[in-house]
């Protein structure tokens, strides 16, 4: 059953997509096949250079990846991509009995490490867990930009207050900090809460803090 | 009454006797008015006559003039008118003169004669007291001079009797003899006696008489002074010197006679006879000694006395009369006058003695030298009067002294070459006495043994090592007794303690008789000598044993003497005995018959080009063995130009039996390795097959999705379908492939001692290990039974275990690498085989899966080894297992049944 709710799912993502690097043409065509099985789009490398020279989708994704590769190993691999902070989620396979690697693949954040030959689903499960993160780090990074142009469009003093709130003053408090009337700030609590489309005070917090706002210590 | 005179008189006394006359005639004019006014009378001519004769009395005729005059003048007053007044007239002589003139005339004529008869009576009274005093005076003296006489004659008489000198007297006319008491003493005569010359000729002594006649005969004849000396003979035989003085004179009637003293100079003779004697015997010991004396005044600060030697000292006659000091100054070397002076001031000033050396240069230019002494002679108030000394010539001492300083100059400077001789040659160099103690050690001999030279008379045995000591000191006796040179060897400990061989000579020193009076000696450090003696002797020993553990002979062959000789190992390599004389027959002897052709080619090769030899062949040894001997040598040319080899003889037989080994063994390293190299190609093997069978696997899970979709693909279905045929394909190629290189022959099994097994495979591996740093031990228990197994598939087994625990240990880096292979029988009597190693050892989680196929903990890795061995072990029967150790790595254990239970 969970193969058609993933086949559903992943029905519903036609942009998600999948990328295999394998210098084993076999392997290439045939995962490619399978992963088509299920609806996924697939862009296939023969080496980790290829894979390099192209541009990172808008979509999710997420990366199939031969930890022996011509030139480079799939673990300084997924180093260099961390250092170019393309958080692209890896899923590595080995057709050696690399344990010890394994290891430390896992360490250093890969979704999954799979032995050839794996069982097909094993290797579908790991892509979609892979494409569902990738998903949400997208999404998540949409809402931040979503907040960042809401808070773009407060007024400096707004700014102000926001952090005096997000800190948990009264108005009264804050008046006395920016040296306004509390009617003031009062006014601009609620412009700012406003454009913030923040529903209380509460939901203004995880706001800041997905933007990193915080009162300056003085 | 004082004596008053006219003509003599103090003015003193002249003056009171005018005042007394004054007083007189003013006493008298008082009296006179008193007695005009008493009596009424004129007495003033009485009165005034009075007193101008007290006056006369008194003080003779000028006073009494004197009171004439003024009398004449108070008469006159008194006479003239104003009678009685005292005061002046102015004319007194104009008063009444002719009325009373023939009173003053006549006052004047009576006054004046009585004066006159006054004063001469009292100049007579005066004389005659005068001349009385005078004779009193005289009478007094005479009796004085009496006495003085009576005591000169006393003191003459004591004089004469202390000075032993008597007076005597002699009128020649008469021939009266007068003798003073002491001269009768001295002539030794009685008192009593009278004295006649002839008593004096009596007592003159003998030899004496003639001169003493003959001066009296002269005396008498001549009356002359005569001066004599001789001697008396007393009654009692003594002898006296006497000084005979006589003076001549004339007595009243004109004779002759003589008044002399005769003076006992017989204590003075004799005196003055030492002294001249000593005098003498001064002058003479003066003369001999060249000393000269010397007085020099202080006071007047020049020479007031010098002897005659000082004279003939500075070159000048002391018969001439010098005069000055200044020529003996002038003599005096200029550098030293100065100081002279100096010092004789010095001495004078501080009334110490004067030493002072000077020199001084005589006319002919030769220089003396002069040591001058003095000694200072006080007065009577403290101060030196006189510097009294001598000079004394020391120019010969001085020359000789001079003479005596250059010669132990001379000797010390000769003495000290030698000493330096002495205490440089790098000899120890010994001096004894005949009875075999040291009397003398040089310098190094000191220094060496650290011994001072007065602890080596008595401690220079200790010196010696103990073990030497007795043997030497019986050698140093018998060469001692033998008086002949001779030598020995012992060890003499050096001053820090360490023993060195010396070698001692010892040679012996005779007198003219031919006595042995010292034995000299010098030792030599012999100590390099005698370790390079034994070092020589220990290398020989042990190039013969070099030799023989090599299996190296050496010959040595001069082509043109025909000079051979070869060492212990040679013969012994061709078989013969040491004793043998080496000849080429020798060697044909024993060279193979195979091979005679090729060492008589070399030889005459030799001889011929006299070249290097370098070539092998074998030998036939009597009991029918063979050995392959390698022969090198060398030519050189000697110094005389002659030709000849110097080589060896290598037994090479171990060395080619070696070496074929090693050649089968390669052979078969070579056939293993194929094997084992089988087990590393499983690594890519799986890799190969992986690789398509994951291919396989995702292409038909493709397949089975693209056929279950709600619309099936059936295109991509069909494609996936092909890929699962295509690799299945690929797969089953490369095990195709596998089994083509794993091709052998089934197991050849055959009986095996495992321990040799285990040898062999070492001696393969061992360089690996070597290279690896990996140190390796075996603990093979002897004389295990034999197990029936292919040789190879063993082979294979423990070279696989050994290698796994290599890998197992390479990434350990803080503890050695070692490996150890044991063989032992277990509990169940199998044979039983452990490879030990300290590697990283076995993980919980691999301990199950360590045999299965495919699994591997190494990078890279294959993961068929293991399996691999355990089925050959299986195979055999035995069982192979794995466990850790109690301490790091792991150990690895196979058992093989033994043959026997085969058989049952």
């Amino acid at each position: 059953m969970s193969s058609t709710k993933s086949q559903r799912d992943l029905a519903t993502a036609a942009e998600r997509v999948v990328f295999v690097i394998d210098d084993d043409v076999a392997m290439r065509e045939t995962l490619s096949s399978l992963f088509r099985s299920v609806g996924l789009r697939v862009e296939l490398f023969g080496s980790a250079r290829e894979f390099a020279q192209i541009k990172m989708p808008d979509a999710a994704s997420c990366l199939v990846l031969d930890i022996r590769l011509p030139g480079i190993s799939g673990l300084d691999f997924q180093a260099e991509l961390a250092r170019a902070d393309i958080r692209i989620p890896i899923i590595f396979m080995t057709g050696h009995g690399d344990i010890p690697m394994s290891v430390q693949a896992m360490k250093a954040g890969a979704i999954d490490f799979l032995t050839k030959p794996f069982r097909d689903q094993e290797m579908l499960d790991a892509v979609v867990k892979a494409l569902e993160r990738d998903q949400k780090r997208i999404d998540s990074q949409k809402v931040i930009a979503d907040l960042r142009v809401r808070f773009d469009s407060l007024t400096s003093r707004e700014r102000e207050v926001i952090a005096f709130v997000v800190d948990g003053l009264m108005n009264k408090q804050i008046a006395a900090e920016l040296g306004v009337s509390e009617i003031t700030v009062k006014v601009h609590r609620v412009n700012m809460m406003r454009k913030m489309k923040a529903r209380s005070v509460i939901d203004l917090v995880g706001m800041a803090d997905l933007l990193g706002i915080r009162r300056p210590k003085g | 009454m004082k004596e008053f005179d006219f003509p003599r008189g103090s003015p003193k006394r002249l003056m009171t006797a005018y005042a007394l006359s004054v007083l007189s005639v003013v006493a008298a004019v008082t009296t006179a008015e008193l007695l005009t006014r008493l009596l009424n009378a004129e007495a003033i001519v009485s009165s005034l006559l009075c007193g101008v004769i007290f006056a006369a009395w008194v003080g003779g005729l000028g006073p009494a003039l004197l009171a004439i005059t003024l009398s004449l003048l108070a008469f006159h007053y008194y006479l003239a008118l104003p009678n009685n007044s005292f005061l002046w007239k102015r004319e007194l002589f104009a008063a009444d003169v002719s009325a009373e003139s023939p009173r003053l005339i006549l006052f004047f004529i009576t006054s004046f004669i009585v004066a006159t008869v006054i004063a001469a009576q009292r100049k007579a009274a005066q004389e005659l007291r005068h001349s009385g005093d005078e004779l009193h005076a005289a009478m007094k003296r005479q009796e004085r001079i009496q006495a003085a006489l009576l005591r000169s004659e006393m003191y003459l008489k004591e004089a004469q009797s202390l000075s032993g000198t008597g007076s005597f007297g002699w009128n020649i006319a008469s021939g009266q003899v007068i003798w003073s008491d002491e001269t009768f003493r001295i002539l030794g005569v009685d008192r009593a006696t009278k004295p006649t010359i002839e008593l004096i000729v009596q007592r003159t002594h003998p030899e004496d008489r003639p001169s003493v006649q003959e001066t009296i005969d002269r005396a008498s004849r001549e009356g002359r002074d005569f001066d004599h000396e001789h001697r008396f003979v007393m009654p009692d035989g003594s002898v006296k010197y006497v000084h005979v003085v006589a003076r001549a004179q004339r007595d009243t009637s004109g004779n002759v006679e003589f008044v002399g003293a005769v003076m006992d100079v017989t204590g003075v003779r004799k005196t003055e006879r030492k002294l001249r004697r000593s005098e003498a015997y001064l002058a003479e010991s003066q003369r001999l000694s060249r000393t000269s004396s010397w007085a020099w005044d202080a006071g007047r600060q020049e020479f007031v006395y010098r002897s005659p030697e000082v004279y003939r000292l500075f070159g000048l006659d002391p018969n001439e009369d010098i005069g000055t000091n200044q020529p003996f100054y002038d003599r005096i070397l200029s550098e030293d006058r100065e100081r002279v002076i100096e010092m004789a001031q010095e001495a004078v000033r501080e009334k110490a003695d004067l030493e002072v050396d000077f020199r001084i240069a005589l006319p002919d230019g030769s220089i003396r030298y002069v040591h001058s002494v003095g000694h200072p002679f006080v007065g009577e108030d403290g101060e030196v009067v006189q510097l009294v000394g001598t000079h004394i010539d020391v120019t010969e001492q001085h020359l000789a002294n001079q003479r005596l300083q250059e010669a132990f100059d001379e000797i010390k400077k000769s003495e000290d070459r030698l000493r330096l001789v002495v205490d440089t040659i790098p000899a120890l160099v010994w001096r004894a006495s005949p009875d075999g103690i040291p009397d003398f050690l040089n310098q190094p001999a000191l220094d060496y043994t650290g011994l001072a030279l007065d602890q080596a008379e008595t401690g220079w045995p200790r010196a010696f090592h103990p073990e030497d000591k007795k043997g030497m000191l019986q050698k140093w006796s018998a060469i001692r007794a033998s008086c002949m040179p001779g030598e020995l060897e012992a060890r003499l400990r050096r001053s820090d303690g360490e023993y060195r061989w010396f070698l001692f000579r010892a040679v012996p020193l005779r007198d003219e008789l031919g006595n042995i009076v010292k034995w000299y000696g010098s030792s030599t450090d012999i100590e390099d000598r005698k370790r390079a003696e034994e070092e020589l002797r220990r290398s020989e020993s042990k190039l013969v044993e070099a030799q023989r553990v090599s299996q190296t002979g050496s010959f040595f062959w001069n082509i043109s003497t025909g000079e051979r000789v070869g060492s212990e190992e040679f013969f012994r390599i061709l078989g013969y005995d040491p004793s043998h004389s080496f000849s080429f027959e020798m060697i044909q002897q024993r060279a193979h018959p195979e091979d005679r052709a090729l060492v008589e080619q070399s030889r005459e090769r030799a001889l011929r080009d006299g070249k290097d030899l370098d070539y092998e062949h074998r030998l036939l040894m009597p009991d029918g063995a063979i050995k392959f001997v390698h022969v090198v040598a060398h030519a050189a040319r000697t110094h005389a130009g002659q030709l000849e080899y110097v080589g060896a003889v290598v037994d090479v037989t171990a060395t080619k039996e070696a070496e074929a080994k090693l050649q089968k063994a390669q052979a078969e390293l070579a056939r293993v390795t194929r094997i084992t190299t089988l087990g590393e190609m499983t690594a890519s093997i799986s890799h190969e097959v992986n690789q398509p069978l994951a291919a396989v696997v995702n292409a038909a899970g493709a397949c089975l999705r693209w056929l279950g979709g709600s619309t099936p693909n059936l295109d991509e279905a069909r494609q996936a379908a092909e890929w699962v045929i295509r690799e299945g394909n690929r797969a089953a190629e490369v095990i195709r492939r596998v089994r083509a290189l794993a091709k052998n022959a089934g197991p050849q099994k055959e009986m095996i001692d495992i321990n040799g097994i285990i040898d062999e495979v070492i001696a393969l591996v061992q360089r690996e290990l070597a290279t690896r740093h990996v140190r390796w031990r075996l603990e093979l228990t002897p004389g295990l039974p034999m197990v029936l197994a292919d040789r190879v598939q063993l082979q294979q087994v423990i070279m696989n275990l050994i290698m796994n625990g290599v890998e197992a240990m390479q990434p350990v880096a803080d503890r050695p690498h070692e490996l150890a292979i044991r063989s032992y029988r277990d509990d169940v009597q199998r044979v039983a085989v452990d490879v030990v190693d300290s590697g990283v050892g076995i993980s919980a989680d691999s301990a199950t899966k360590l045999f299965d196929a495919f699994f591997t903990t190494k990078v890279g890795g294959m993961g068929m080894g293991l399996s691999i061995c355990r089925s050959i072990v299986e195979a055999h029967g035995g069982r192979l297992s794995a466990i850790n150790n109690a301490g790091p790595g792991a150990r690895f254990q196979f058992t093989l049944p033994v043959y026997q239970e085969e058989a049952s």
